[in-house]
């Protein structure tokens, strides 16, 4: 006790085993503010030369909005699509053994590994009217490349391995016991899996679409190859940032970049509270 | 509900985990299962609560073939031993579930719902609890909670596997009584498995023992126990010492000494002899028919006292009766054992 009786920081009745509060405490609050709070901070700053009025004026412009519309509404679907069927692809690699599996389990983390430019000329090279893909679908009216469908599908590709990944190990910590009991209870298969396993995983699906989701919205290199970047139609926010960076119009850039934190925060923070009542179980 | 198994079969890959198992089961019996782990009384008790399907034999609950039909088809209530609750429901809709499903027909209303599970859970006093999360019980509070689930939907028969092998001592004992006491509240067809020869003992009205995937012997815990039909089930039911013998004459004699054998005589010649610690007395040196042997180690434990001795190199286990013990005993000593009785098998 004599040791550690010069660090009266902490009452004695407080203190825990577990080492570390303090020294991890500091790292934490100097990392976030070297590595997040300090850019943000310029961030903001940045458009005041301008003021508040200026700020509206960049923001609420037409092929700004548009941009904004485009890159949160192409978002939301592509996490949506993500949730469903990363949640389809999660389930097979937990519940059966199939040949190939482990190759399959690989793939899922590609998005994650490619230069997104490069899965963006792949997928426009696809998806082009006269592409392996596109020559199919263009008959059918349906064109993918240069359109707002073009960005989803870009979207939607880099968006697969946060849902895949977050719901997983979940589902492998599920117990099969769960069901049978279920079974026994005479639940039919539907119920079981929305009564009993979807609101287990539920929460894990949510932090996987809030990953997939923040992580569209910010998306770049993948998109801007097949999106054909029309101004009011497949132009999206970052894309209109860097526009305007090369305009030199640097209060235009940040006072775009302020109102997608704004969003993308008001969004993060709702999806975090229906995480935290989708598990209104777990606590203790 | 009556159960009958006829050369029940289970195999995984090469392996027969049960092996042609014949069984019956009377109406309003509590049965246990019986051994080690790896001897096949789970799959047995899975099997029928239609959790798996045998490969070869037939069920029948009361008369009916139930051996490929679904689990909730087969009106069986399964208590998990590890309570398998569903962690994101209140203690009041775990108990609660097996009644909302949409196979229960006719539906039931939600007020007879509601007094249905509080009976159920005043039955496991836990009725002030019922609106919990699984999280913020105890495991034994868990335990009842899993058992009135499983009772809601007024199963023919109740499967409970291992159901206090994560408990601790007291709550073990508690919870036994207690399950007895509902046993003989609703007199439902009961069977538990368990590895705990005691625990079989105390609260079965009948125990099959099974090993290797096939039932060594059925019979009340008393028959059981006195007679044990094979050297696996002696050594299972706390056989005690192993020891060399040979039969003549009636008894088994050990290392000189007579001693009386109360299981079916094997033929004579050299054959396996166990000695239960508590059919082991002192006696006085020199006297006819006992052994001599030194004290390795003198343990109290609670009223009894228990000896570990020497036996010609063998280690025997002495239960004494610590009150009624008053010659001073000290590890090193030499003393003379009277052998009560042994059960001995053949081989």
């Amino acid at each position: 006790m004599s040791g550690a009786s010069g660090f009266s920081l902490f009452k004695r009745r407080n203190r825990s085993i577990i080492p570390g509060f303090g020294l991890t405490l500091g790292i934490t609050l100097t990392h976030l503010t070297l590595i997040v709070l300090i850019p943000l901070a310029a961030l903001m700053i940045r458009p005041w030369d301008i003021g508040l009025s200026g700020f509206w004026h960049q923001v609420t412009e037409p092929r700004v909005l548009a941009a904004l519309r485009l890159s949160f509404g192409a978002a939301f679907v592509a996490a949506a699509i993500n949730a469903v069927f990363g949640l389809a692809v999660a389930w097979m690699l937990v519940r059966y053994d199939f040949w190939g599996k482990r190759v399959v389990d690989a793939i899922v983390d590609l998005p994650f590994a490619l230069p997104t430019a490069v899965a963006g000329i792949a997928l426009t090279a696809l998806y082009a009217p006269n592409g392996w893909v596109g020559q199919f679908l263009d008959p059918l009216g349906i064109k993918v490349a240069y359109t707002p469908l073009g960005v989803v599908v870009a979207l939607t590709f880099i968006g697969l391995p946060f849902v895949v990944r977050t719901v997983q190990p979940v589902l492998e910590e599920l117990d099969t016991e769960l069901e049978e009991a279920a079974a026994c209870l005479g639940a039919t298969r539907l119920e079981t899996f929305i009564r009993v396993i979807f609101p287990v995983i539920f929460p894990a699906l949510l932090t996987g679409f809030a990953l997939a989701l923040a992580r569209a919205v910010g998306e770049y290199g993948s998109v801007i190859f097949i999106a054909g970047n029309m101004p009011m139609v497949s132009e999206i926010a970052p894309l209109l940032i860097v526009i305007k960076l090369e305009q030199f119009n640097y209060a235009g850039a940040a006072s775009v970049g302020i109102a997608m934190l704004i969003l993308s925060f008001i969004m993060l923070l709702v999806i975090n509270l229906l995480q935290r009542w989708s598990r209104r179980w777990a606590g203790v | 509900m009556s159960i009958n198994i006829k050369n029940l079969t289970k195999r995984f890959g090469g392996f027969a985990a049960v092996d042609g198992i014949d069984l019956d089961i009377q109406s309003g019996e509590l049965m246990a299962l019986l051994g080690p782990s790896g001897s096949g009384k789970t799959t047995l008790l899975r099997m029928i609560g239609g959790l798996d399907f045998a490969d070869e034999g037939t069920l029948l609950i009361e008369g009916e073939d139930a051996t490929v039909s679904e689990p909730h088809a087969r009106r069986v209530g399964f208590v998990f031993q590890h309570y398998a609750l569903f962690r994101h429901m209140s203690v009041f809709e775990n108990v609660a579930f097996g009644l909302r499903v949409s196979r229960r027909k006719p539906k039931i209303s939600d007020a007879d719902i509601r007094t249905r599970v509080m009976n159920l859970l005043e039955l496991v006093q836990l009725a002030p609890l019922s609106g919990r999360y699984p999280n913020q019980l105890s495991g034994g509070q868990r335990q009842r909670v899993a058992l009135a689930r499983a009772l809601a939907t007024e199963p023919r028969v109740l499967l409970l596997d291992e159901p206090f092998g994560a408990l601790d001592a007291k709550v073990r004992k508690e919870l036994r009584r207690w399950l007895r006491d509902i046993h003989k509240g609703m007199g439902v067809t009961t069977v538990f498995v368990t590895h705990d020869q005691e625990e079989a003992l105390e609260l079965a009205d009948r125990v099959a023992i099974l090993n290797k995937g096939r039932i060594e012997q059925v019979g009340t815990p008393a028959e059981v126990y006195d007679n044990p039909a094979s050297a696996f089930v002696c050594d299972f039911l706390g056989g005690g010492t192993r020891l060399d013998c040979v039969v003549a004459d009636g008894a088994a004699v050990i290392a000189g000494a007579r001693v009386p054998v109360v299981n079916q005589l094997p033929p004579p010649g050299p054959a396996t002899a166990y000695i239960r610690a508590h059919d082991i007395d002192l006696a006085e040196a020199g006297e006819a028919g006992t052994l001599s042997a030194t004290i390795r180690l003198i343990q109290p434990v609670g009223p009894q006292l228990r000896l570990d001795l020497n036996l010609d190199g063998k280690v025997v286990e002495a239960v004494l009766d610590r009150h009624a013990t008053t010659t001073p005993l000290t590890p090193g000593q030499t003393v003379s054992l009277r052998l009560r009785r042994a059960n001995v098998y053949a081989g």
